[in-house]
């Protein structure tokens, strides 16, 4: 006979894992630190491509007024300018990329909460006297 | 209320039961929406504006992701501005790559709303899209919108100076690189409204966020009011040529379509609010409870009187 109970269960356990296989159960193969870490790593990289990008973009946009600068100007602290900026620009985006990664690993961790408890009850549920023959 | 209600209800009902085939769909119609406005407002590659190879794009989108209507969309648009101009097609590609590696990177889920904001700006009533999206995203969803508003003015830049950029000769590329750039940094329209925008999905979320009654209502209202306000600002301040009855009229439609879409999801029945207090070892709780409204579709059920197998007895 049907228990429907375990049907109702192990439904939501399949909607949980259809739905959230690529979010909240990934998560599960790491820790809080490593999933952070990973994260706010690869926003650097990503932060610095972009960066580099919008750099070319102000260099070809500027280009006549570098060229007739280029021999004046100090090129020790145009360069060091530049690497201010994109420190700056790296810090505020890799706190935004911890801030981000922070809040959703606490929301994944919560959502995969629930679905262990589920799998937990789905568990027990087997364990009890019977429900072996029922299978 | 009550009719709405039900209507409300037999349309969930109706999206729970075919769900598995409304959802290709309707990704598979927005895809052939924004080929078809792409190639008919860009359209520089002729080739592109076909119906057979709109079509089976659009049907192949909707069965894969909205990514993939996205990827599609963005390699639409580079071929028709490449056939413009390489340069500018270059200074474009840059451009979605920065917006790709500094925000949808991360939030995947929000490229529907970078597709349909310059899409609302077609139909002409961008204003909805910072409402609805402070009502049903967050924050972050605000700044999707943002990024839609610099796509639609950058490529509206690129469309309304076609001419000026082929005028330039083919040796002088740097100077089109210079001119494509241009539309990005000295375009304050574009810039002012995007903030704008941002302005005005945040102070949604906001106000939806509080617990005060009919809370998306008043927050739907208010910041329809404050981008009213704010676009006439920035006509007097910044000169931006925006038609002063066009903006109230699309403020008022996009206010209208955001409460209609706000009453679809939320719903909340306000008169049946409850006030509760309890308390455990470490908090005090104070929590207010608001029913969804809830009418059930009538369930009509047709009794056969003379059934074949009776006429035989």
């Amino acid at each position: 006979m049907i228990n429907a109970e375990l049907t109702r269960l192990m439904t939501r356990l399949a909607v949980f894992e259809s739905r959230e296989e690529k979010d909240a159960l990934a998560i599960a193969d790491y820790y809080r630190k490593d999933f952070i870490g990973a994260q706010v790593l690869s926003g650097i990289v990503s932060g610095t491509i972009a960066f580099v990008i919008i750099l070319v973009l102000y260099v070809f946009y500027n280009i006549e007024d570098l060229m007739q600068a280029v021999f004046t100007m100090d090129l020790l602290i145009f360069a060091r300018n530049i690497l201010l900026i994109y420190f700056a620009f790296i810090l505020v985006y890799g706190i935004i990329c911890y801030l981000y990664a922070t809040y959703q690993y606490d929301k994944k961790r919560k959502r995969l909460k629930g679905y262990l408890g589920d799998m937990k009850e789905l568990y027990h549920s087997y364990k009890r006297p019977g429900a072996s023959k029922k299978r | 209320m009550t009719t709405l209600l039900t209507i409300k209800t037999e349309i969930q009902n109706l999206y729970e039961r075919y769900e598995k085939i409304i959802v290709p769909i309707s990704r598979a119609i927005l895809t052939f929406i924004l080929l078809t406005v792409i190639n008919n407002r860009i359209g520089y590659m002729a080739k592109l504006d076909n119906i057979l190879i709109v079509l089976p794009l659009s049907a192949l989108c909707g069965v894969i992701s909205l990514g993939c209507t996205a990827l599609v969309c963005a390699l639409f648009i580079l071929a028709h501005v490449s056939s413009l101009s390489i340069e500018v097609a270059g200074v474009l590609v840059a451009v979605l790559l920065v917006i790709y590696l500094l925000y949808f990177r991360m939030c995947t889920r929000q490229i529907c709303i970078l597709l349909l904001t310059p899409l609302a700006f077609v139909f002409r009533i961008p204003y909805v899209m910072p409402l609805i999206v402070g009502v049903t995203g967050g924050m972050g969803a605000a700044i999707a919108v943002g990024f839609g508003v610099v796509i639609y003015y950058y490529l509206d830049y690129i469309v309304e100076n076609a001419a000026a950029i082929t005028a330039i000769s083919d040796s002088n590329s740097l100077e089109k690189i210079k001119f494509a750039i241009e539309g990005l940094v000295s375009n304050e329209e574009m810039w002012v409204v995007a903030a704008i925008f941002l302005a005005v999905g945040v102070i949604v979320c906001l106000i939806c966020r509080s617990s005060m009654d009919y809370a998306w209502m008043v927050a739907v209202v208010s910041a329809a009011l404050l981008n009213a306000i704010l676009h006439i600002l920035a006509i007097l301040v910044f000169d931006t040529e925006v038609s002063l009855v066009g903006l109230l009229v699309g403020t008022f439609v996009s206010a209208l379509i955001a409460i209609a879409v706000t009453f679809m999801i939320r719903g909340l029945d306000y008169s049946r609010a409850e006030k509760v207090q309890f308390e455990d070892d470490e908090y005090y709780y104070y929590v207010k409870a608001v029913p969804k409204m809830h009418v059930p579709t009538p369930s009509k059920t047709v009794k056969r009187i003379n059934t074949p197998s009776n006429r035989r007895q």
